[in-house]
């Protein structure tokens, strides 16, 4: 019996077309994913190389757990339908009635329908190994070897299993309720329990429990997988650790759980089976006579008109709108989305674990991004309950014969879906507001949340709608037209991949709007309105067409469908088609008109073209002698409201070569108007490429050794219109912020070279060197900052609008009003780097001292919430660092905040730009000891930048970060540590542990040691912020900063040739002690990862009252090459060992492991067994408590002390 | 008004020929539409019904042409099609009220009149308050004709409507249509012989997508006046009596095969002539279009 229902269930499945269909649509997208990472449209767009292959198991593993998330619905369809088919289609009172055994029918039926799931979902893996078919338009080196094991073992660890668990969930659920939308809510369940594990994982402390909670194992995946680097991704396959095994093992057993709890459940009776505990059949007393009267009814006249089309519609719409918000699927998904939602705003903005203020842009930003996936299901699922709900109620026949127009059933279905996302915006609303409340949070703004959420959100919503409507009508089957929506979001998710970037080819598709405080919605607002009403136009012509093609009656092939839409196609909706053709052309080509003629449009291939045609042209003019920029004095004039800045002045040039020099070269930015570009004495313009910006002028005269010369300018900055996509956030209404790259450049620079050798090579360019070797004495003449200059003078008067202040380096020598323009008269008394910036902006300031110096900072009104925290930063910093460092060369400090476009701060001379995104309005809480004062810390940071950068200053070389970054970053660490002491330290450097080796793992060319940096952030920052905070442990703090002090005399202010992070590494070397040597080789020279762990530390009570801790400590120490392969190292280092003792102080609530002892031990690689003698009870024990050392487990460093 | 039906064709994509040149005129009053199941009458009906495409042919009704002019049909149109379902959570004043408005009768005062009316004919007032989902089949049944009579139409096409309905319930729904059908167009389609006999004052006779005769049904039985005779004969002589005589009809009675035959004389004198009634026309017909070709190759085997 068993093997007859098993096999009939398989027949039955090998025969619907759905089961095919479900495989190639899982199949095309594997098959599509490799090919568009394979390079399959490289010649369309600009793709990265990577040094992690295609086909590398960890990259596969992922692209698998991806691609089964669709995957979800076809589970859930498959499974759901093994036995709620019968209920369906009523033929279980034929089969309940058989002989056959419960274990049987449920056993064949889901072994059935899991060979055929387990079938359909190795269409993703073959797709993927069909996509890995060297096939001719593929790019082979991004392929590695094909290994049968990479597909396999996801295969094995997730998605089987994941097809079993959920496979038993969907069966069960469909089985004992008989009705095919607990699955849906089912999976609905999955999808916010991955999204909470999702908010969670931003807070370190939770990973456990994230890999634990996600039913797919995601998560668990992605927590192994986390710190690989380049080779162990390329050639490790997933091991089955703890956190893979414990969820499997978890989500498995539920599983079964679940079949178990379905077969004692289920029954073969009827009673439960017609699904209605509440049925009450409705009797009437019966009588078989005939009505006496006579059939009369009174006399209507109905009147059609287009009034009561119109209330039909209304209606109608009415009836649709409860239809959907009274049906339970969209109160459970309006419940798990609320829960997500709530989730979310506890952790709004979370950035080192601290969150921001829940101000009201955030708030939009974050709830729609948490929101919008709840919205998508709903568009997705309500638009084919919509276009099937006469048909699923067996009505349609019925209602198709009514006299309404054809535009009003489709018209009201579509209005109805429309008016759910507009609740649910009002709903996102509420939400926001309570949480804001909620958190003590006062300053509501319901104007922007209409902006925000009607405004900005709600079109594309809307769009989508019709765009679902119009593929439910035209494929006429449900769960297909469900199918093809999913596959159309991931479309959208990889369309830019395939070339396609303009974005009147992306439906639905603007240029992205950024809200500010400052700016509000600024000058994007217009593009995007103009882009909404394209697509709008668009959107009713889509509306239009699935109108034409709605089903009405019981055709339902193409060809009459086709024959029927031409019939239907009135004079009403011909104007209404000609009326939305003419806005779509109209719309569609003043915007072409805008992005492609009033401005260049350049897709990112041909930016990277044009960037590898600039070298071909000009590369052999690097290095040629040319003069050095020697003093900037300009007018800057800023114009907010048009967008535009006009830069008039001069540079003055010297010539500090040995040469005289009789041509200039002048690289000025393409997108200037230039009105003046020439020289005080006689010149010609010997040659000027206008479109890419290079000017050779030969002057009358030879400029002879040592001479000067005056460049005068005159240039235009004009904004013309909108562009496609990432329109210059520089100059905008309020808030201004643009640096001296605006300004012409002297010579060719090879900053701007493509770096990846990949790239290069389909270009044509040699494979070349990102950065100047540390050895290469030649390149030491340029530093970091900028190449045609060294320290200069400066002098600038900038104007703007009276409303607002501008802003630049220097002191303020004079502010006037002239023609209505505000003018202010900046001067530095000081030579400084080529490298200042100008701000406008409607400022509020605020201004304090610390000794001599001047602090001030300029912010937007509203933006109180961490100024003194910032004023804090300054007052600390500049006391640790003048101690420590030297004297601070200039008489002010000012902080100035910028839109938050970008979130970074930046150090200028005396001048600190600052995002309003990163601190103003970070919310940090001094009670919790996790919270990181990131307002101070950014501040302490960009203060040391006037040390580190502006003091020192690196030739650009190999290791030029080491000298501003990492010793900005070490510098800022010890001002927190003063102010917050080193208990608050843990947890920031826990993050920067983190984000160092996720940073290695997401390494696309090579990682070097620090020494050697290359620009990778993860070194420079991450692993400098431990690596130097653990040497001024091992060191000591004083002395290492002796030493930091001696080698910034040496360097300061030094012209070329430049520092470079040797001479600084000399400095350390000479202050460490011999048996530290070791310790500086392998922070700075090596890439050196530790693998320690405490094993069971035991301890015995003596009789003197001692305790005896008996340890055994493994230590272990590799050394890694650039792409992550280790080699393990013989190991004879100082580690810390600690002992630990539980207190508790008297009247607080928790108790804190403290130390009882803590010393550096020297360890041998391998096994370590210690004995330590404690006078207190010992809770933990363990080696490397604080995490000074690179250990990618650092959490199995501390166990708990047992008793012998 | 009176539906004309020339020359209608329908071919199915799965190569099932519904419809094959089918020519009607349906007057005023009650006709009936008798064939087997699978026929062709719902394909017939929903085409009326503005449904259903025709691949050749033409219907009109009165002036209008019902394949293009769909939109006036359907102001002048009541359908009641052989399955239906209904919103199970409304209750029948509700879905009755808003399909009422579907039907273009606006005015508050006049719909809630005819809504009232309406469940009163239908027998349906006293529950009309409860969900549609606790209704029985004939109730149902009687919602579906109270929604067909909604907006007062020139034509009523019910497709199978007694189908599944205990003798009482059709009875009731007879005495429904009956009074409905005295100054429109009914049509009433039904594979139930007695239905028609009962109801109707025209009707046609379909089999396989062809009309096989139209007419009165009291003329279309006189028509058979001294042809039809019966015998009882045993079960298993119905073979030899099949191949001997048309054999029309045969049906079980008390124990033994009460057999009708159609043949112009008395076969013999152990044959019992009888009046004909409408279910004689319609097997005569039925038999004499479907199994004459079969009985032909039988009789050959035979020889």
């Amino acid at each position: 019996m068993f093997s007859e229902i098993f096999r009939f269930e398989i027949k039955y499945r090998l025969k619907r077309p759905a089961t095919y269909i479900y495989f190639a649509l899982l199949f095309l997208m594997g098959f599509l994913v490799i090919n568009t990472m394979g390079g399959a449209f490289s010649s369309a767009t600009a793709v990265m190389s990577n040094k992690v292959k295609v086909n590398a198991p960890a990259t596969l593993s992922n692209i698998m757990l991806y691609l089964s998330f669709p995957g979800v619905l076809i589970i859930s369809a498959l499974m759901g339908n093994a036995v709620y088919r019968d209920f369906e289609h009523r033929t279980h009172s034929l089969l309940f009635t058989t002989p056959i055994k419960k274990w049987e029918y449920l056993g064949g039926r889901f072994l059935g329908s899991l060979v055929i799931t387990l079938l359909v979902l190795s269409g993703i893996g073959l797709g993927l190994m069909a996509g890995e078919i060297p096939w001719p338009w593929l790019q082979p080196e991004k392929f590695g070897p094909f290994n049968f094991m990479a597909y396999l073992q996801p295969y094995l660890l997730f998605i089987w299993p994941n097809i079993l668990f959920l496979g038993a969930i969907f069966f069960t659920l469909a089985t004992l309720t008989r009705s095919v939308l607990s699955t849906y809510i089912g999976s609905i369940i999955f999808l916010v329990l991955y999204s909470i594990s999702q908010s969670f994982a931003r807070d370190l402390d939770n990973q456990f429990l994230v890999t634990l909670l996600d039913p797919m194992g995601y998560a668990a995946m992605e927590f192994t997988t986390k710190y690989w680097t380049v080779a162990e991704q390329n050639n490790s396959l997933l091991p089955l650790n703890l956190e893979i095994a414990l969820n499997r093992a978890l989500w498995l057993s539920t599983g079964l759980m679940m079949l178990a709890f379905c077969y004692f459940r289920f029954s073969f009776s009827f009673f439960a089976s017609e699904g209605k505990a509440a049925y009450k059949p409705t009797l009437e007393k019966k009588s078989n006579l005939a009505p006496a009267t006579r059939f009369l009814l009174p006399v209507v006249k109905p009147v059609f008109s287009f009034g009561l089309s119109l209330n039909q519609y209304l209606r109608l719409v009415n009836l649709e709108f409860k239809g959907i918000v009274k049906s339970v699927y969209f109160i459970a998904i309006l419940f798990a989305g609320l829960v997500a939602l709530f989730f979310f705003g506890s952790q709004i903005g979370k950035w080192y674990d601290t969150t921001t203020f829940p101000v009201t842009a955030q708030m939009i930003k974050g709830l729609i991004s948490q929101f919008g996936l709840f919205q998508l299901i709903i568009i997705t699922y309500y638009a084919g309950e919509l276009v099937w709900r006469e048909r699923d109620n067996r009505m349609n026949q019925i209602y198709d014969a009514l006299p309404i127009p054809n535009w009003v059933p489709f018209a009201s279905k579509l209005s109805a879906l429309m008016l759910v996302q507009v609740v649910l915006l009002a709903l996102v609303m509420v939400c926001g507001i309570i949480i804001q409340l909620s958190k003590g949070y006062f300053h509501l703004e319901p104007a922007l949340y209409l902006k925000g959420l009607f405004g900005l959100i709600l079109p594309s919503l809307l769009f989508l709608c019709v765009l679902a409507m119009l593929i439910q009508v035209i494929v006429n089957n449900k769960y297909l037209g469900h199918f093809i929506m999913i596959a159309y979001y991931l479309y959208t998710l990889f369309q830019g991949q395939m070339g396609i970037e303009h974005n009147l080819l992306k439906f639905n598709a603007s240029p992205t709007v950024i809200y500010s405080d400052m700016n509000g919605y600024g000058h994007f607002i217009t593009p995007f309105l103009l882009f909404k009403i394209y697509w709008g136009a668009f959107a009713i012509l889509l509306a239009l067409t699935a109108n034409l093609f709605w089903i009405r009656g019981t055709e339902t092939l193409m060809k009459w469908r086709l024959k029927v839409a031409r019939t239907q196609f009135s004079r009403s909706s011909g104007l209404i088609s000609t009326l939305a053709i003419l806005v779509f052309l109209t719309s569609g080509g003043f915007i072409f008109y805008n992005t492609n003629v009033l401005n260049k449009y350049k897709p990112e291939k041909e930016k990277q073209k044009a960037i590898a045609d600039f070298e071909k042209a000009y590369k052999k003019y690097d290095g040629i002698p040319q003069p050095r920029i020697v003093a900037a004095s300009l007018n800057v004039d800023i114009f907010p409201e048009e967008r535009n800045i006009r830069f008039k002045g001069y540079f003055w040039l010297k010539n500090k070569t040995k040469v005289a020099i009789d041509s200039i070269h002048v690289n000025a930015f393409t997108d200037l108007d230039i009105r003046q570009l020439g020289f005080d004495r006689s010149y010609k313009n010997v040659w000027r490429d206008e479109k890419m910006g290079y000017y050779i002028y030969r002057l009358g005269q030879p400029l002879q050794p040592g001479d000067s010369i005056k460049l005068l300018m005159d240039l235009f900055y004009e904004s013309k219109g909108f562009v496609n996509s990432n329109p210059n956030n520089h100059i905008v209404h309020n808030g201004s912020f643009f640096n001296s790259s605006y300004l012409p450049s002297i010579g060719y620079s090879s900053n701007d070279e493509i770096s990846d050798d990949e790239t290069r090579k389909e270009y044509g360019l040699a494979p070349k060197k990102s950065m100047p070797s540390v050895y290469d004495t030649s390149a030491y003449s340029k530093n970091m900052f900028s190449g045609d200059s060294d320290w200069i003078r400066f002098e600038a008067i900038v104007s703007t609008v009276p409303t607002q202040i501008a802003l630049a380096p220097g002191y303020l020598q004079k502010e006037w009003t002239d023609k209505g323009r505000r003018y202010f008269h900046y001067k530095m008394d000081a030579p400084i780097l080529n490298f200042y910036s100008f701000l406008s902006a409607d400022y509020q300031v605020k201004k304090e001292k610390w000794n001599d110096v001047n602090l001030e900072i300029y912010y937007h009104k509203g933006h109180e919430y961490n100024l003194d925290r910032m004023m804090k930063g300054m007052k600390a910093s500049l006391d640790y660092y003048t101690r420590n460092f030297g004297p601070y060369q200039h008489r002010q400090v000012r902080i100035l905040e910028f839109p938050g476009y970008s979130s970074f701060a930046q150090s200028f001379p005396n001048t600190i730009p600052f995002s309003e995104s990163i601190g103003f309005i970070a919310d940090v809480d001094d009670t919790d000891e996790e919270d990181v004062d990131y307002p101070f810390k950014v501040t302490a940071h960009e203060v040391a930048h006037q040390w580190w950068g502006h003091q020192a200053v690196s030739a650009y070389v190999q290791g030029c970060q080491l000298i501003s970054e990492t010793m900005s970053q070490y510098a800022s660490l010890m001002v927190m540590k003063q102010t917050y002491g080193n208990e608050r330290m843990k947890k920031f450097l826990k993050y920067e542990m983190d984000r160092y080796l996720s940073g290695r793992a997401g390494e696309s060319q090579k990682e070097l040691p620090l020494y050697k940096v290359e620009g990778q952030d993860y070194i420079y920052y991450q692993k400098g912020s431990i690596v130097m905070y653990a040497l001024a442990d091992y060191l000591g703090e004083d002395k290492l900063n002796a030493a930091i002090k001696g080698y910034l005399q040496e360097v300061k202010f030094q012209q070329a040739p430049y520092t470079t992070s040797l001479d600084f590494l000399r400095h350390i070397k000479k202050a460490t002690p011999d048996s530290l040597q070791y310790l500086v080789k392998d922070m700075f020279e090596n890439i050196t990862l530790y693998e320690n762990k405490a094993n069971e530390p035991t301890y015995t009570q003596l009789k003197d009252g001692r305790y005896k801790v008996t340890l055994t400590l493994d230590a272990k120490k590799y050394y890694a090459d650039s792409l992550g392969n280790e080699k393990e190292a013989k190991m004879n280092d100082f580690v810390d060992v600690a002992v630990f003792t539980y207190k508790k102080e008297k009247g607080a609530a928790k108790g804190k492991d403290v130390p009882v002892y803590f010393e550096k031990k020297r360890l041998k690689s391998g096994q370590n067994k210690l004995e330590i003698f404690v006078k207190e009870k010992p809770s933990k024990a363990g080696i490397d408590p604080y995490n000074k050392l690179i250990d990618r487990t650092p959490d199995d460093n501390l166990k708990a002390v047992t008793k012998a | 008004m009176e539906l004309q039906i020339r020359n209608l064709s329908k071919t199915y994509s799965n190569g099932v020929q519904a419809l094959k040149n089918v020519n009607l005129t349906i007057p005023s009053g009650m006709f009936g539409l008798l064939g087997p199941n699978g026929a062709g009458k719902s394909s017939l009906m929903r085409t009326i019904a503005t449904l259903q495409e025709a691949d050749s042919g033409s219907i009109t009704l009165g002036e209008l042409d019902v394949l293009k002019e769909k939109k006036e049909v359907r102001k002048v149109l009541g359908y009641l099609p052989q399955e239906f379902g209904v919103y199970p959570k409304v209750t029948a004043e509700e879905l009755l009220d808003h399909m009422a408005v579907l039907k273009g009768i606006l005015h508050k005062k006049e719909r809630h009149a005819v809504v009232a009316a309406l469940l009163q004919q239908t027998n349906l007032y006293e529950v009309r308050k409860k969900n549609l989902g606790g209704y029985s089949g004939g109730m149902k049944q009687r919602f579906g004709i109270a929604q067909a009579l909604l907006g007062d139409p020139k034509i009523i096409i019910v497709d199978e409507p007694t189908a599944g309905l205990d003798p009482a319930e059709r009875n009731r729904f007879h005495n429904l249509l009956c009074e409905i059908g005295e100054d429109r167009v009914v049509i009433l389609s039904t594979h139930i012989v007695s239905d028609v006999s009962d109801l109707c004052s025209q009707m046609a006779i379909i089999n396989k997508g062809e009309v096989l005769l139209t007419g009165d049904p009291l003329r279309v039985m006189n028509d058979l006046n001294g042809k039809i005779w019966k015998k009882m004969i045993g079960k298993e002589e119905l073979m030899e009596y099949q191949l001997q005589y048309n054999v029309i009809s045969s049906r079980l009675f008390a124990g033994k095969t009460l057999i009708h035959i159609y043949s112009d004389q008395r076969p013999d004198y152990s044959f019992e002539m009888v009046q004909p009634g409408l279910e004689d026309v319609y097997f005569s017909q039925i038999t004499a279009a479907a199994a004459a070709p079969g009985m032909n190759e039988v009789l050959k085997a035979m020889s």
